[in-house]
């Protein structure tokens, strides 16, 4: 049941409707059937891996607590850890690491048909971060195994996040409130900035961006030009995609973190981590980056720690080795700019200017990595980008109808109207009223044959 | 004659939507809104392609955030 579809609507406002009947004591009930049924909705099968998963760290959560000495506490979260993971290697990186050592052999590795489960990587974050702070003690075990499970499975964020933390989430959800006419309204300011950006941005450029990449050996002109749609596309679908789940959460009276906040206006490849996949750069942070030491055993140390957040980073993308390296190089970026001391500069003027340009080109850059299917394509891409240009024949290849080409840009143009949407800040109910038509008129013109589906983070 | 009507509900959608927005004045802004609602229907009734509707469409959210010129973003 993806977020950009009419039974998605459906289920949310049954969802909002009956939260609002049910008495506050049952209403941890009432939202894990639902997330459950949701969950469901992907695979019925898989959904037997989300409940292994709440259950074995619900327990482990409350073995550590209950151990008397160090060792056995760290054995319960090296256990739980080693499942959490073992499942991700299991699903997401099995064929992949198979592929990798039976090369080394000299042997060619036939895949197996593993089916991944959608949102594993983002449950498993979840649940390994509240193993983390029950065995650091920050935060007490949770007894209640139905408030457990429903912090680990809650719809809006279950399938792409935001990776929640226990001491933000749980206290909100057992607590069940309902929603007041501020989260209602916020709510809804939310889900349109995400519908806005998904369907009317994402969407648009998907096609364009599908088609390059499919091509054998495109124009280095289609190649950037592709990037460029591409960097929009993927901001668009994943921060619409979070704020969706911000409002869909708010309509039921709960705050979930924000997971973006205008990456591509950040000075400094660090400052854009700040912005892109908050949530995720938060748990690399607390969970790797500061146990690695952090900034402070020295700037060896430093780089070294960033350098392997980032490595991590980009393998959790993906198993594929673009991802690696996609990770690999913004680790290096960010490497070089902790020895540089590289920090944003607030004064207006030129040197801002520069500094904003020499994040957004390497930035855009590494996009081709991400996107791309394979190294061998990435290579190709990018010597096609820095050898002659046709640009007729590039724009002839992204397929772009003129109507097509000045809704994406008109609707890039709302980029700032979306972020005062999404902050809650004042806007007329007139201008609601024209983007609630533009996203149904986007989502009419997909069904009618154009644009793109599911969320590109859904398959992490 | 259709396409002449057409194009009258559009500019007027438009005109009425910026003044309305710009004057502050909820009748200027609820005209424009219902001129574009009748130009939306004769588009359907006329067949035309949904993204042709769409870039249309996106013109009327900034029309209609006029009032809040020279604010910072």
């Amino acid at each position: 049941m993806s977020f950009d579809t009419p039974r998605y609507v459906l289920f949310l406002a049954a969802a909002v409707f009956l939260h609002r009947l049910c008495p506050a004591q049952w209403r941890w009930a009432l939202l894990l059937i639902g997330s459950l049924f949701f969950y469901a909705c992907w695979s019925a099968p898989l959904t037997l891996v989300i409940v292994g998963v709440i259950l074995l760290t619900w327990a482990a959560g409350l073995m550590m607590e209950k151990s008397g000495t160090k060792r056995a506490k760290r054995l319960w979260l090296a256990l739980s850890v080693l499942c959490c993971v073992g499942l991700l290697i299991w699903f997401k990186y099995f064929n992949f690491l198979a592929d990798a050592f039976v090369r080394l052999a000299g042997g060619r590795w036939e895949p197996l048909r593993l089916l991944l489960p959608v949102g594993c990587s983002f449950y498993t974050f979840q649940a390994m971060s509240y193993v983390f702070d029950v065995y650091r003690g920050t935060i007490p075990a949770v007894r209640h195994p139905g408030h457990y499970a429903l912090f680990i499975a809650f719809f809006p964020q279950l399938v792409a996040g935001p990776i929640e933390r226990t001491d933000s989430l749980l206290p909100q959800l057992i607590a069940a409130r309902t929603a007041d006419r501020e989260d209602v309204k916020a709510g809804l300011m939310l889900l349109l900035s995400g519908f806005f950006r998904k369907l009317v941005i994402a969407d648009l450029a998907a096609p364009a961006v599908d088609r390059v990449f499919a091509a054998p050996s495109p124009d280095g002109s289609a190649v950037l030009l592709a990037l460029i749609l591409f960097s929009f596309q993927i901001y668009c679908d994943f921060a619409g995609y979070s704020e969706i789940a911000q409002g869909s959460a708010r309509l039921l009276g709960i705050r979930i973190r924000r997971n973006f906040d205008r990456p591509y206006l950040a000075q400094t490849v660090r400052g854009f981590w700040r912005r892109w996949h908050i949530s995720l750069t938060g748990w690399f942070t607390d969970y790797v980056y500061i146990p690695l030491g952090g900034n402070r055993k020295g700037r060896g140390r430093q780089v070294l720690a960033t350098f392997v957040v980032f490595l991590l980073s980009g393998l959790w993308h993906g198993a594929n080795w673009t991802f690696v390296l996609w990770g690999a190089f913004h680790g290096l970026l960010c490497a070089v700019e902790v020895l540089m001391n590289r920090r944003e500069i607030a004064e207006p003027g030129v040197r801002r200017h520069i500094q904003w340009v020499l994040t957004a080109v390497p930035v855009l850059l590494s996009w081709l990595l991400f996107r791309a299917e394979s190294l061998g394509q990435a290579a190709a891409f990018a010597v096609r980008l820095f050898s002659a240009w046709d640009v007729r024949a590039g724009l002839s290849l992204l397929g772009l109808t003129w109507a097509q080409a000045a809704a994406f840009l008109l609707g890039l143009s709302y980029l700032p109207m979306l972020h005062r949407l999404s902050q809650g800040r004042r806007i007329s109910a007139m201008a609601c009223f024209f983007l609630a038509v533009c996203i149904l008129l986007a989502w009419f013109a997909r069904a009618a044959g154009h644009g793109a589906g599911a969320f590109i983070y859904f398959q992490f | 004659m259709l396409t002449a009507l057409t194009v009258i509900l559009a500019v007027s959608a438009l005109v009425l939507t910026a003044l309305g927005a710009w004057k502050r004045s909820f009748l200027l802004s609820w005209l424009g809104g219902l001129s574009f609602v009748l130009f939306l229907a004769l588009m359907l009734y006329l067949d035309r392609p949904w993204e042709e509707m769409l870039v249309f469409a996106l013109l009327l959210p900034g029309l209609s955030m006029l009032h809040l010129r020279g604010e910072k973003p």
